[in-house]
């Protein structure tokens, strides 16, 4: 009896963990570094003289180097890690090519981060949002990227598992979508082979049309359809929950990536767009709040049941409070995108907030859930050395996040008054310098919130180094499922 | 031949780069990381700024390093599973 329940038991598969540790460390290495830079670009905007007068330091050339680092280092390493270890468990397959192919996939995206951030800070930049690295490093970066693709889909076709999960269709569409929108935005001629210069093949509208096509669906794909991956694996193994709706995880799925596609002219309002594009990019950003909120409350359903494990279990804390500010910032991006609320909130601080409340409490919340769930999985611990640790690293970023958009939100709004103010003469009320000045305070307010939230970020190493190295967390030391404390409490 | 100030025979050489375990995989991994890096060398080699100079070199520099630590990792896995197959000697031979 016993032999044929063995027989038919499911072969033991060797994952692949080794490259998603390596993964997981950068992402939390390239977390604290694009912190860092936030809180001292943040510093400059408030005080211009801690750039010293000297070029490297300037905003200009750091602030592609804190979006880089926290969207494609944090933001990237975090999907690479949470995608390797979800394809693999999912399908029941080691990923696919030799460990090799892994390991270079890993130290090749590392030398394009560094090399894009090398690059910035000395001067050299496309000068298009989110798609700053000059064509030698984007050619690097698609090599790495196809080499991924290849690595991703390759394990997919050799599962043994006959039905591919869900998690894996929104790492399946972040994977080909972000290739194709790099492919095409970053379509340039470089002035010689031996030269960093290049010119876009587009020019004028049609270029602003394409980056913005590629701007937002980055935010959509990357930032979204990939993050929302990372849900559907980690919230309901935190939960010990199924996924609330199956189906309706499908149906928010095709949605979410037709609709995104076609948002992208909101970004320019009452530019020289022809209107009709304006709209298109207006109408299909409202709809896109309902499979938006069809995620979001599935991930918030899927807790039915298990919503007292949020006592217990800090880290699913922060799972559920991403998809929180998921649906608070896909509400508000709508919003954003009606032309007539655009034009008193483009150009100013709003935009900062609203992206910050989805980079802050979306992107990295999601991860730090999912980072405090694999840690112990992945190098074997019986679990978290302390949960007091990840509450307190909760409630610290959950303050820093508050402090930095509510200040950015009031600042934005200020700003957007001041600017459309007419005196009884018709003339400007306030001058651009006068609007400069009013908003210090809340660029004060924005510093501190970024300082809390930096520091929750290094609470957090700490307890993961604890949780590697402290031999209260060794496996056998109790009996505590992963995301319970053993020690520190 | 000399290694290491003594002096080795080349059978004992074809024995020890034996040694080392590499799947093909690893070779074409191999073999395509230090194409990137000619190509790093010959960017730097001609670069006309700044910018394609420290991109060339330290793309040769990290594909260098990558294939080191390739070639490292097969003589670990050669090294482990010499130890395996004399432990599994000592073992049989009591």
């Amino acid at each position: 009896m016993a032999d044929a329940v063995l027989a038919s038991a499911p072969p033991v598969i060797s994952y692949n963990e080794e490259v998603i540790k390596k993964f997981t460390i950068a992402a939390m290495f390239w977390a604290i570094v694009a912190f860092s830079v936030g809180v001292y670009i943040a510093t400059e905007l408030c005080w211009p003289d801690f750039n010293f007068g000297l070029s490297f330091l300037n905003f200009g050339r750091l602030r592609p180097v804190h979006t880089s680092a926290a969207i494609f280092a944090f933001g990237g390493n975090a999907l690479f890690a949470t995608s390797f270890y979800v394809v693999q468990r999912t399908c029941r397959a080691r990923l696919a090519g030799p460990d090799s192919l892994h390991d270079f996939l890993f130290w090749g995206y590392q030398f394009f981060i560094v090399m894009a951030a090398l690059s910035y800070v000395l001067g050299f930049s496309r000068s298009q949002e989110y798609s700053e690295p000059e064509w030698h490093i984007t050619v690097f970066l698609v090599i790495i990227w196809v080499l991924y693709a290849g690595v991703f889909i390759g394990t997919l076709m050799k599962r043994a598992e006959p039905h591919i999960y869900v998690a894996n269709w929104f790492y399946l569409a972040f994977i080909l979508t972000v290739a194709v929108l790099v492919l095409v935005n970053n379509a340039s001629v470089p002035i010689s082979p031996f030269a960093a210069k290049s010119y876009v093949v587009y020019s004028g509208v049609q270029n602003a049309m394409v980056q913005w096509w590629y701007g937002h669906n980055a935010v959509g794909f990357f930032l979204t359809a990939a993050f929302l991956g990372m849900m559907y694996y980690f919230i309901p193994k935190q939960a010990g929950r199924p996924v609330y709706s199956y189906r309706l995880s499908v149906v928010h799925f095709w949605s979410l990536i037709f609709l995104y596609m076609w948002a992208g002219p909101h970004h320019l309002h009452y530019t020289s767009l022809p209107d009709w594009t304006q709209t298109l990019g207006m109408v299909f950003s409202i709809m896109l709040w309902m499979p938006s909120w069809g995620g979001m409350i599935n991930g918030l359903m899927t807790l039915s049941g298990a919503w007292d494990k949020l006592r217990t279990d800090p880290a699913l804390r922060f799972s559920v409070t991403a998809v929180g500010f998921y649906g608070m910032s896909t509400f508000e991006g709508p919003v954003m995108a009606i032309r007539e609320v655009n034009s008193l909130s483009h150009y100013t601080d709003w935009t900062i907030g609203h992206v910050h409340s989805g980079a802050l409490g979306w992107v990295a919340f999601v991860s730090f859930g999912a980072i405090y769930y694999m840690v112990p999985a992945l190098w074997k611990r019986s679990g978290l050395y302390s949960t007091r640790l990840v509450a307190w690293h909760y409630w610290i970023a959950t303050l820093g996040i508050v402090f930095y958009i509510s200040a950015m939100w009031v600042a934005g709004i200020m700003q957007g008054l001041m600017w459309r103010a007419y005196d009884q003469f018709g003339f400007l009320q306030y001058s651009f310098a006068e609007s400069v000045s009013a908003v210090h305070p809340y660029y004060v307010i924005r510093l501190c919130g970024g300082l809390l939230f930096l520091t929750g970020g290094l609470i957090m190493c700490y307890n993961l180094i604890r949780t590697v190295r402290s031999p209260s967390t060794q496996a056998g030391t109790a009996g505590l499922p992963a995301g319970l404390a053993v020690a520190g409490e | 031949m000399k290694t290491g100030g003594t002096l080795v025979s080349p059978s004992e050489v074809i024995a020890r780069v034996s040694d080392i375990v590499v799947s093909p995989g690893d070779i074409v991994v191999g073999v395509f990381v230090a194409a990137l890096g000619m190509v790093g060398l010959v960017m730097a080699a001609g670069a006309l700024d700044q910018e394609i100079y420290i991109f060339g070199l330290s793309l040769f520099a990290f594909t260098a390093a990558f294939n080191w630590g390739l070639v490292l990792k097969g003589f670990r896995r050669g090294e482990a599973l010499q130890a395996e197959l004399l432990r599994a000697r000592a073992g049989r031979d009591g």
